[in-house]
């Protein structure tokens, strides 16, 4: 009787520890982006492309050199005279890709930073003020200089989805 | 007197402490540094809600090191003491044996996939049009080519390995890569870029390659009365360096230039004694430049897709075409096929310094 109760009671421990795995909200890159992207009045012009678009492989590289597979869908805009704003979701397969495709922004970040302080210094503080943060397997990129209205908007996006899937 | 002497020693610490907060206060803020090329932060303006969020406290920070009473004497001191403790590589950049300042770009700054996308969109266009002579022209990195300058245990990448990757990657169109053709004297002592003969020499280069003579040289040119610092400068100043001279070739018959669509200028004197001299080409770097000479007699037009190190070849250039258009990625965003079917160009050029041609991440753009 005490085996079978053990075997019992390590059975639904085992079945708890499922329970207790992290959840990974995630969330279509493209409609995230498009929030993101109309809440920062501070935005200029943006060229967008997306992972719906024809070359969305190649267009890819413009944001990073991250592996492509890594990536479910993607959304970036980027200032259309070539300033420093952009604005980039990206989601990721897996949770565990995460850091492999911030560590690719992260140097392509450097790469805009180097190319300003020769170009444009002017823009140098705005890039080095870069938002990058996760939520789940979305990725959120942020330079503007009103990033906080995206970031207030990346929050209140991601938090409607998890409400929605709490439900 | 052991007391006095502690009385004097505390009034000289806070004295000193006074003056320098003192004068870091009340001495007209600056915005900029020309010397270390960059913004420098000014004081905040003081409200309850920044400094509950810590943000004038910070800012507060960063402006007392930005506003200090000669910071540009500091930085430069810094710089010279890194500099006498045997320090070469400082700032990002190499102090050279003769005092140059060369770029630091290492295989680390290398991505192959980057690279191999690059190489693979050249290609494309190059085999997608193929009643355009297309060619992709290299100017060496200025640590490449003063390697034997480069200070004791410095390193920068393989540039034969890169340029093999590139000539088996791109079979439709013509690669010029001559490092060994320049010499250090022909790139800037304190900038990244080519100098005027440098550019002379890149532009002879193509010229040549497509059966056209090279300019002859012996240009008339105009030097600038300051001494010209670089971005290289910028990044790692040393007192003891002195300049050097910035000259521009003067040219006849200044062609008709269109900058954005906007009337421009071949040079933009504005520029003539700021710190960005290199930026008196055109004014700067900009989407799409077009530059038409009414007295060419050869029809063509000349598409170049090009970094900053084209802005100075074209007053070697022009004279060979009727029409060249410049297209920068960095700030192009308008559909590139289109363009090449508007404008029918003969030749089609991509002219990068090596280093930006493998880490240009814009090169997507050219398939819209």
């Amino acid at each position: 009787m005490k085996r079978i109760a053990a075997l019992l009671l390590a059975g639904v421990m085992a079945l708890g520890l499922f329970g207790c795995g992290e959840k990974s909200p995630t969330a279509d890159a493209v409609s995230v982006g498009e929030a993101l992207t109309q809440a920062d009045t501070s935005l200029p012009e943006m060229t967008v492309v997306t992972s719906k678009d024809e070359n969305a492989e190649l267009n890819f590289t413009t944001l990073c050199d991250a592996d492509y597979g890594l990536v479910s869908s993607y959304y970036y805009a980027y200032a259309s005279d070539g300033t420093a704003p952009e604005v980039a979701i990206v989601t990721t397969k897996k949770e565990a890709d995460n850091a492999k495709v911030m560590e690719a922004i992260v140097k392509h970040v450097e790469t805009r930073r180097g190319t300003m302080a020769e170009y444009s210094p002017e823009e140098v503080e705005l890039v080095t003020n870069y938002t990058l943060v996760r939520r789940g397997r979305v990725i959120c990129y942020i330079v503007s200089k009103k990033r906080g209205l995206s970031e207030t908007a990346f929050t209140e996006y991601m938090d409607g989805i998890e409400a929605a899937d709490a439900k | 007197m052991r007391s006095s002497f502690h009385r004097l020693h505390t009034v000289l610490f806070i004295g000193f402490l006074l003056l320098g907060g003192g004068l870091c206060v009340l001495h007209t803020p600056r915005s900029f540094s020309e010397m270390e090329n960059r913004v420098l932060t000014a004081f905040p303006q003081v409200s309850v809600d920044g400094i509950l969020s810590g943000q004038v406290q910070r800012d507060v920070e960063k402006a007392a090191g930005d506003q200090m009473t000669g910071r540009d004497y500091f930085v430069q001191l810094a710089t010279g003491a890194r500099y006498l403790l045997g320090e070469r590589q400082i700032g990002g950049v190499y102090i050279g044996t003769d005092g140059r300042y060369l770029e630091c770009v290492t295989e680390a700054d290398i991505s192959e996939k980057r690279l191999a996308t690059n190489i693979m969109v050249t290609e494309k266009i190059a085999q997608e049009h193929p009643h355009i002579r297309t060619t992709v022209f290299l100017a060496p990195t200025n640590s490449v080519v003063a390697a034997e300058l480069l200070p004791e245990g410095a390193y920068t990448y393989e540039d034969e390995a890169v340029i093999e990757t590139i000539r088996a990657g791109i079979s439709d169109a013509q690669v010029i890569y001559e490092p060994d053709a320049f010499s250090p004297e022909e790139y800037f002592l304190t900038d990244h870029h080519w100098n005027t003969y440098g550019a002379l020499k890149g532009a002879g280069m193509y010229l040549q390659s497509v059966g056209m003579a090279a300019p002859a040289g012996g240009y008339e040119v105009i030097e600038s009365e300051k001494p010209f610092f670089g971005t290289l400068y910028s990044k790692a100043p040393l007192a003891a360096c002195r300049g050097e001279d910035f000259c521009y070739p003067q040219v006849e018959n200044e062609p008709e230039v269109l900058i954005d669509g906007k009337k421009g200028s071949l040079y933009d004197d504005s520029f003539w004694d700021k710190k960005d001299r290199y930026a008196a080409y055109f004014g700067g770097n900009f989407g799409r430049v077009d530059i038409i000479n009414h007295a060419s007699g050869n029809e063509d037009t000349l598409i170049m897709v090009k970094d900053s190190f084209a802005n100075s070849a074209i007053p070697y250039l022009y004279q060979g075409y009727s029409h060249i258009i410049m297209i920068d990625l960095r700030y192009y965003n308008s559909s590139f096929k289109q363009l090449l079917a508007e404008e029918k160009p003969g030749e089609l050029l991509f002219f990068y310094e090596m280093s930006d041609f493998f880490q240009d991440e814009n090169f997507s753009k050219l398939l819209k």
